[in-house]
């Protein structure tokens, strides 16, 4: 199995012959540094390219990337319409379609103390869209009762697969699969992680029946779905502050159900923060999925009630 | 009788002739004028292509593909077949790089009423939209426009004197001719 095409069009037209013969099913990221060799980042470890072959240690022939190739490929990524994309040049990475995401780094350039763009763009780095279908339906059940979804909170360090898991739950719920019944899910896509919309469009499966805000603040998303959407479910990812607290408390008085994320590393932890601590102290989530790696590197996920009692624990 | 009728067929000739000279040289001076005419309405139709493109970049913050494709639904003709031919080669990003999509997609105005300094300007302008921000894709479209509408009235200008020129000659050329051969 040979690169992706949606992956490979991004990349320049001179670079496109090394990448192609290299197998991508563990891909996670390619990053290109002007005048630097290239990395691909696959399971997890870091490699070089040189001759289309993948070598751990880096040679004379490896790959290099030269400004030219930057140049080109932000051609392609933005579809040569960087005004297109300026609000997500601003915020540094560009969700493509694929739902594949980069990346930028250049020369910041701000204007009133914001930032206005990022312009001498010199390293790019693409993470590649690895949607994990089924990675939810070992834990679906536990998080519904009477065919209403239970509020549900996804706590996890970065990198240990909350936004995945959350995503996948979304699509359960929205199809009506893994002993759901189908709800109306709004989805509050601040960081385009969820749904990674291009143009308007989910490039991530969510469901047929989600509705998505994407780039859109999670404490004015809240509010505009409750009041136009109608969903059964709002998800949400890395909550933090106290108005995404009180948009929650808000759309659980309109009748909907939370399914939301937050970093951290155990239910304990999350209780001291600012954010949360009413919502905690209300039982207002009636689940915690806490999501983490046994000493083996196996994905765990432990699921607690809302008096914080394990009711099961899930690996994979 | 016979000479009068051979004189009477000579002379019918000779007036067929004369008005079919004469109908042929003032239709290709109303044809140069109308040639005229025809190019100052397809530059006014890629002014108003330019436009186009910058409101739906500018206001819709459209891809260029999706751009190019919203501005040939309001026009017709050759420019409408340029800008789906265009759409077709770049509509898939990555496939196609732009600059030579655009120069070959102008390839579709080349035998029409544009001149070769009209398809210059053309490409240059497709050669500079790429890659822009929205400042400065603002900018060079409307330096475009601007130059297009200097290029179009002085046209308008050269126009209203060469068309009755060219119609002036063709008639003239026409009774020219006629005079000659009577």
């Amino acid at each position: 199995m040979f690169m992706r095409k949606d992956v490979l069009r991004l990349v320049s037209t001179g670079m496109r012959r090394e990448f192609e013969p290299i197998e991508d099913k563990e891909l996670n990221e390619i990053r290109l540094r002007t005048d630097k060799p290239v990395i691909l980042v696959v399971n997890d470890k870091e490699y070089f390219l040189d001759n289309g072959r993948l070598e751990e240690s880096l040679d004379e022939g490896a790959l290099i990337v030269r400004e030219a190739d930057i140049k080109e490929t932000m051609e392609y990524i933005t579809n040569y319409s960087l005004y297109a994309f300026q609000d997500e040049v601003k915020k540094g990475f560009i969700t493509v379609r694929g739902g594949h995401r980069i990346g930028i780094c250049g020369k910041v350039v701000y204007e009133n103390n914001d930032i206005r763009t990022i312009r001498n763009i010199q390293s790019l780095n693409i993470r590649i869209s690895n949607q994990v279908v089924g990675c939810g339906e070992n834990v679906a059940f536990m998080l519904q009762k009477e065919g209403k979804f239970r509020n549900t909170l996804i706590i996890s360090r970065p990198g240990m697969g909350k936004t995945t898991l959350l995503r996948d739950i979304v699509r359960l719920m929205s199809n009506g699969q893994g002993g759901f019944a189908g709800h109306t899910v709004g989805v509050v896509d601040e960081r385009s992680e969820i749904a990674a919309c291009y143009l308007g469009k989910p490039q991530n499966d969510v469901g047929i029946r989600t509705d998505v805000l994407d780039c859109c603040q999670k404490k004015d998303g809240m509010l505009m779905l409750v009041r136009s959407m109608n969903p059964d479910v709002i998800a949400v990812d890395e909550l933090g502050s106290v108005e995404d607290s009180r948009a929650i408390e808000y759309a659980a008085l309109c009748g909907c159900n939370i399914l939301a994320t937050i970093h951290g590393s155990s239910v304990r932890e999350i209780e001291r923060k600012e954010g949360m601590k009413q919502l905690m102290e209300e039982k207002f989530f009636e689940r915690y999925i806490v999501c983490d790696m046994d000493s083996t590197g196996r994905r765990v996920r432990k699921v607690y009630d809302k008096d914080y009692d394990m009711a099961g624990e899930f690996f994979g | 009788m016979i000479k009068t009728m051979t004189w009477q067929v000579n002379f019918l000739v000779k007036l067929i002739g004369i008005v079919m000279i004469g109908m042929s040289a003032a239709l290709i001076g109303y044809q140069l004028s109308a040639v005229m005419k025809k190019r100052i309405d397809m530059l006014c139709t890629i002014r108003f292509i330019m436009e186009e493109i910058l409101n739906e970049a500018s206001y819709g913050k459209e891809i260029l593909p999706e751009v190019i494709l919203a501005a040939s639904l309001k026009v017709d003709g050759r420019e409408k077949e340029w800008l789906l031919c265009l759409h077709e080669k770049i509509r898939i990003s990555g496939e196609y790089d732009f600059i030579h999509a655009w120069k070959e997609s102008l390839d579709v105005l080349r035998h029409t009423a544009l001149k070769t300094e009209d398809i210059k300007i053309l490409e240059s302008f497709g050669n500079r939209i790429i890659n822009l921000n929205e400042d400065r894709l603002s900018g060079i479209i409307d330096n475009y426009v601007r130059t297009l509408d200097e290029h179009v009235n002085h046209l308008k200008s050269e126009y209203a004197v060469k068309s009755r020129l060219y119609r002036s000659m063709g008639i003239l050329t026409g009774l020219f001719i006629i005079i000659i051969v009577i």
